[in-house]
């Protein structure tokens, strides 16, 4: 019976993104909202059991290495970009970030272009 | 207007709905059209080829189910021929929603060959952020990467035990790459070290690890410079490039089918192309 | 200081991977101990897209704005779907099934919408209007008949001359575009490691 509802499902679902092809309407823009908030979720959970639980309970709650906190919350600072009082702090995670890329960019980045050059 | 004229105004409507069929029946009644291997094809099947019994390698897929119908394809015929070599994979996943079109292409091709997770094969599953995880993983694999896809811990796994850092235990890495972040991370961060380990080099990496690249067809002028250069050790180009993997391996699945669609539907397009010109040329020949 | 304080930390976070990246400096590998703390830092960043989704949504629903069952919907899936995931695991079933035959149809769909766009507008477009746009059609047509297998059976030559087409003018100009766009990257790269550029940092805030 699950497969007859999913097969019903996907069928159901396909057509209703197509229907965008004769106009916009409201089967279209509910697919896409489900689309929308299924992926933003599964990125979220998918993060939290391969890399966010396994960090807090095996290095931080076993193993002890409570300097990650510190950066978590350096981390955490990027929340702050929601509250116009404090969203001047949202710009050191980013900072950091923007410096992170910079840095291996310049630094790597050329090996790769110059490869190209000599072909 | 005459008739010839309103070829240039056809409705959309109508294009939609040819396009639609025309790539429908090929896939429902097939029409078996001969595929002949391409050259960069064979040349990604041969570099394959070179790995031996207990090689490990990374297979990223850099794409979501948008991708799949053309990455797919490649993704199990790689995993097919690795398996039938004995090579042990690791499922990467630059993309989220990749995660598991992954884990589906890797448990197919290990039906056929009795391969078991854990032992012969894991996903690794979206581990954020790219470029940093990439850039760890080189060194320190377990610290960067901490588990699979389900949360369990790599003393869990018996594969990983042969598996410590990228830089001495990868032999290979297949991206399956349908845009950025893909391909590009792993050339930038594994695929141009230096060869040889020394004061100068810093990275140190002991051997040059060879990049296969299976890419949607959009990316392919871009990476057959890419593969012109040496950047790209192989690349499977595009769906067809997937059909031609498969017949290689003497398996043909999914891709093939796919290919009697793509010409029908190419067919399509061009004869719509025709008839926008022909009206076209007549209604300047009547201006 | 609030404006110069992320100008500072670019700058200096930048030497810092740029340098041991091309100079060993010293005995320990500082790159590998950075990327870790930049792994875990950006490990809590997770929620970014869901705090964001629940902020543009739920205004939409409180002011009843135009589309806001839409808004309502999504609100709906997000969370159900979070809740379900952090409970199951991604390879949980119910999970999976939902990623399966929800999730991955919409998509395929969704992206296979661009076929028909892609069609038409090569209907439009198309057009024998110039030397150019003549050259653009046949080049056109004979790539995409050296991508399905049908070109070679309507001629031999079709192929080889698509493959031609692929590997010589096409890979030549998409090289040079590419290394444009990589130089283009690098000043870039440069003026932000400077301080010129700071869209990055956003607009308006203390």
């Amino acid at each position: 019976m699950m497969e007859t509802l999913a097969m019903y499902l996907a069928v159901i679902l396909t057509f209703a993104v197509w229907s965008y092809l004769w106009k916009e309407n409201i089967a279209f823009r509910i697919a896409e909202h489900i689309y929308v908030g299924l992926a933003a979720s599964y990125g979220v959970v998918n993060s939290w059991h391969n890399y966010l639980k396994p960090t807090i309970q095996n290095d931080i709650l076993t193993d002890g290495k409570y300097g990650y906190l510190l950066l978590m919350l350096l981390g955490l600072l990027m929340y702050t970009r929601y509250n116009r009082r404090w969203l001047w702090l949202s710009r050191i995670p980013i900072a950091l970030e923007v410096g992170y890329g910079i840095g291996y960019g310049l630094a790597i980045g050329p090996r790769t272009y110059l490869r190209s050059v000599n072909a | 207007m005459n008739i010839w004229e309103r070829f240039q105004h056809i409705d959309v409507r109508i294009i939609y709905v040819v396009l639609v069929v025309s790539i429908a029946l090929p896939l429902l009644f097939p029409l078996n059209f001969p595929i002949e291997v391409s050259k960069e094809t064979k040349g990604a099947y041969d570099v394959v080829d070179t790995l031996e019994p207990g090689d490990i390698i990374i297979m990223d897929s850099a794409y979501n189910p948008g991708s799949g119908p053309e990455l797919y394809p490649p993704a199990v015929a790689i995993a097919r021929h690795a398996f039938s070599k004995d090579v042990r994979i690791i499922g990467f996943n630059s993309w989220e929603l990749g995660a598991q079109m992954m884990q589906r292409a890797l448990d197919a091709a290990a039906a056929d060959y009795g391969k078991e997770y854990g032992v012969d094969y894991i996903v690794l599953g979206y581990k954020r952020p790219l470029a940093a995880t990439i850039r760890a993983a080189i060194n320190d694999a377990w610290g960067a990467w901490k588990a699979d896809i389900n949360g369990t811990t790599f003393d869990n796994l018996p594969m990983m035990a042969d598996f410590r850092s990228i830089k001495e235990d990868c032999h290979m890495i297949v991206v399956m790459n349908a845009g950025s972040p893909g391909a590009g991370n792993w050339v930038t961060y594994v695929g141009t070290p230096s060869q040889n380990p020394g004061p100068n080099n810093p990275d140190g990496f002991v051997r040059t690890i060879p990049i296969v690249v299976a890419c949607v067809s959009v990316e392919i002028s871009g990476a057959k410079a890419s593969l012109q250069s040496g950047v790209y050790t192989g690349l499977v180009p595009g769906g067809r490039g997937g059909a031609e993997y498969e017949l290689l391996i003497n398996h043909p699945a999914t891709g093939v089918g796919a290919m009697d669609a793509q010409s029908t539907g190419h067919l399509a397009i061009i004869l719509f192309i025709i008839l926008g010109n022909i009206g076209y040329l007549a209604s300047r020949r009547s201006a | 200081m609030r404006k110069e304080l992320p100008l500072i930390i670019t700058f200096i976070t930048a030497l810092v991977c740029f340098v041991p990246t091309v100079f060993k400096v010293t005995e320990t590998d500082v790159r590998a101990i950075i990327d870790k703390w930049f792994v875990v830092m950006e490990s809590v960043m997770i929620l970014m897209g869901v705090v964001n989704l629940t902020r543009v949504h739920g205004s939409n629903v409180r002011r009843r704005r135009v589309g806001w069952i839409a808004s309502v919907v999504c609100l709906v899936t997000l969370y159900a779907y979070l809740l379900l995931g952090i409970y199951e695991t991604a390879q949980g079933e119910t999970f999976s099934w939902i990623y399966d035959n929800v999730l991955q149809p919409i998509s395929t769909t969704i992206s296979s919408l661009l076929v028909f766009y892609i069609a038409s507008a090569a209907y439009r477009s198309f057009r024998v209007r110039s030397r150019e746009a003549a050259v653009l059609l046949v080049a056109g047509v004979i790539v995409m008949l050296t991508t399905a297998p049908l070109g070679a059976m309507i001629w031999s030559g079709i192929p080889q001359i698509g493959k031609w087409i692929m590997d010589i003018p096409n890979t030549a100009a998409r090289r040079a575009i590419g290394l444009g766009a990589s130089l283009g990257g690098y000043a870039a790269m440069i003026r932000v490691l400077l301080g010129l550029e700071r869209g990055h940092l956003g607009g308006s805030g203390a």
